[in-house]
């Protein structure tokens, strides 16, 4: 049989399983066993490449970052993060919506996960915004869209993947993802400052400094991670994995003491659910490792570069076509597996081009911003959902006009490489 | 028996990550507060990550938290979607037990080969390797189990990134 052969059936095989509802980490796995034996080869690499591919200590971070949101997501963290957001924001037109999204922003920076960050501030917010007055649905879809913050506000476990697999530095892929994790998120608070005003007038503040001063200090630890991750990383301190572990480090220290978490009652079962999740995740990366060796084997990234050099396609013109391709994907798969998948095969593109591969991470992100958002396979849709008791229909329809400023971000950075980058050049690095 | 493995999976994926948390923090405070350079701790928290993944992943099986598709189950009536949930367990228990041959061969290489890590434990390789069969295996009984004794499939869970 030959190699393109055996290539195209595996391929065949692979759509079925995955609709069929067999793991995503299997189904892949299973096409690559068929296409090795399909094609006579000794299917034990399909081991031996899934150790390989876990075998890097980039990685680590992914389990790390998982459990510090974790430990501060269920603790009083975030009670204490609305509170300063609230006396700093909650008077101004947008009141408690514009709290939500402050708080989002700053969660972002401290969970590296979507669903982390939706969980958290909805838990705490969606009641409040209710009872304030707000529409259900745009109390819902507000922190299900700002939810998707935490993967382009670093940390980030998707920007960890994809520096991973493109073998790029994590920390750049980190600052630059700070400039339009803000710019987005400055957009999404204009948007609630001029449209989200509609809820009961808010009574003045009647605390006295005091007071004020200590919802600030109680605030102080959880708004003091995200400087230290960064700082740290970017100071020459420690790498992003020893980021993530000082991150584990701090909440639980923080968690254990100042924010009394629940999570600690049970700390096997809380440490074992991240790492839970965390394998999920990397199991699903190691099976794409197998599945980037058999598309290198074959040439795949070689011939899509010929295609497109055939084509003409221009720099952005290549760019908008792969938008187009990842919110397709996006609707119907997960955000990791879109990433891995489509990875390997873009990455020799880029360079033929001259797209810088930090740029492209800031798209392909945005584009997940997107995927998680938009049914039937949005993780944030599920999770509010679950939190809220409101249908996943209603909870879609609240994320729209967060969709629209989304994909205005996303063409925004698709043209221009500046919009991108411009934090990473600030910081002297670009 | 399966209370005995569950508790064990979930002692294993406890232990190596708060142990690859504290291995690294240890490198950080050895480096920048004592000047010490522990070289092997962060080659050592990475085989703790690979054996938590393997861990995890007969965890997830066993708790529904691996990710999915599951479109098409939902769109069915419940007769045929749970037809459908019976035929996914017994290829994924078939599937699993293929993969556990597969990466037994792989780790049966490995140390037929005598590799070691080219990093400075200079481990051997098979050592580490070594958790993919067992974990494989677990997925496997679960799996045709499930499939065998029609038990209700696992409940999807929306644990994700």
């Amino acid at each position: 049989m030959t190699q393109t052969l055996a290539l195209g059936l595996a391929g065949a095989a692979l759509v079925p399983l995955l609709l069929g509802g067999l793991p995503i980490a299997f189904s892949l796995l299973a096409a690559s066993l068929l296409y090795f034996v399909l094609n006579g080869a000794d299917p034990s690499i399909v081991g031996s490449n899934m150790f390989w591919f876990l075998n890097k200590s980039e990685l680590v971070a992914i389990p790390f970052f998982i459990l510090a949101a974790d430990l501060l997501g269920r603790s009083r963290a975030t009670d204490d993060l609305v509170n300063a957001a609230d006396l700093v924001f909650g008077r101004l037109a947008g009141g408690l919506a514009l709290v939500t999204m402050v708080a989002t922003i700053v969660f972002s920076a401290i969970a590296g996960s979507s669903v982390a960050t939706a969980i958290a501030i909805g838990r705490v917010m969606i009641p409040k915004l209710v009872e304030a007055g707000y529409p259900q649905r745009f109390a819902v879809g507000l922190v299900a869209a700002g939810g998707g913050l935490g993967i382009l506000v670093p940390p980030s476990v998707p920007l960890i993947i994809y520096a991973t697999v493109a073998e790029i530095s994590v920390g750049d892929v980190f600052v630059a993802a700070i400039g339009p994790g803000l710019m987005l998120g400055l957009l999404f608070c204009v948007f609630i400052m001029v449209f989200g005003g509609r809820a009961r007038r808010r009574p003045p503040r009647t605390e006295s400094d005091e007071a004020a001063g200590w919802i600030v200090l109680r605030a102080l630890p959880v708004l003091m991670l995200p400087v230290i991750i960064l700082g740290g990383i970017y100071g020459g301190w420690f790498t992003p994995t020893e980021a993530a572990a000082v991150a584990v480090g701090y909440s639980g220290l923080f968690a254990a003491t100042l924010y009394r978490n629940a999570a600690l009652s049970s700390p096997m079962e809380t440490v074992a659910s991240a790492g839970r999740i965390a394998a999920a995740v990397l199991l699903i990366m190691a099976a794409t490792g197998v599945v980037a060796y058999i598309v290198t084997e074959n040439r795949i990234p070689y011939h899509v570069s010929g295609w497109i050099d055939a084509s003409g396609l221009s720099p952005i013109g290549f760019l908008l076509a792969v938008n187009l391709l990842l919110i397709a994907l996006g609707l119907f798969l997960e955000i990791i597996s879109v990433i891995l998948i489509t990875l390997p095969i873009f990455l020799p593109v880029l360079a033929g081009l001259g797209i810088d591969p930090v740029h492209f991470a800031i798209i392909m992100v945005i584009n997940m911003e997107l995927a998680v958002i938009t049914p039937p396979i949005g993780m944030n849709l599920f999770v509010i959902s679950t939190i809220s008791g409101v249908p996943i229909a209603r909870v879609f329809r609240g994320t729209l006009p967060f969709i629209g400023l989304i994909a205005a971000m996303l063409l925004l950075c698709t043209y221009s490489e500046q919009a991108s980058l411009w934090s990473l050049r600030l910081l002297g690095n670009g | 028996m399966a209370r005995l493995l569950a508790r064990v999976e979930t002692v294993m994926l406890a232990l190596t990550l708060a142990l690859a948390a504290g291995l690294t923090l240890l490198t950080i405070v050895g480096r920048n507060f004592l000047g010490i350079g522990f070289g092997g701790l962060e080659e050592l928290s990475v085989y703790l990550l690979i054996w938590m993944v393997f861990a995890g992943m007969a965890q997830a099986d066993r708790l529904g938290a691996h990710i999915a598709i599951d479109v098409v189950s939902h769109l069915l009536p419940p007769a045929p979607s749970r037809v459908l949930a019976r035929l996914i367990d017994a290829l994924l228990g078939a599937l699993a037990l293929v993969l556990a041959w597969v990466t037994f061969d792989a780790t049966r290489f490995s140390y037929m080969l005598e590799e070691t890590s080219v990093q400075s434990l200079e481990a051997p390789i098979w050592i580490v390797m070594a958790i993919m069969p067992p974990a494989f295996v677990v997925v496997a009984v679960r799996s045709l189990a499930r499939a065998a004794t029609a038990s209700a499939p696992p409940h999807r869970q929306t644990e994700g990134v």
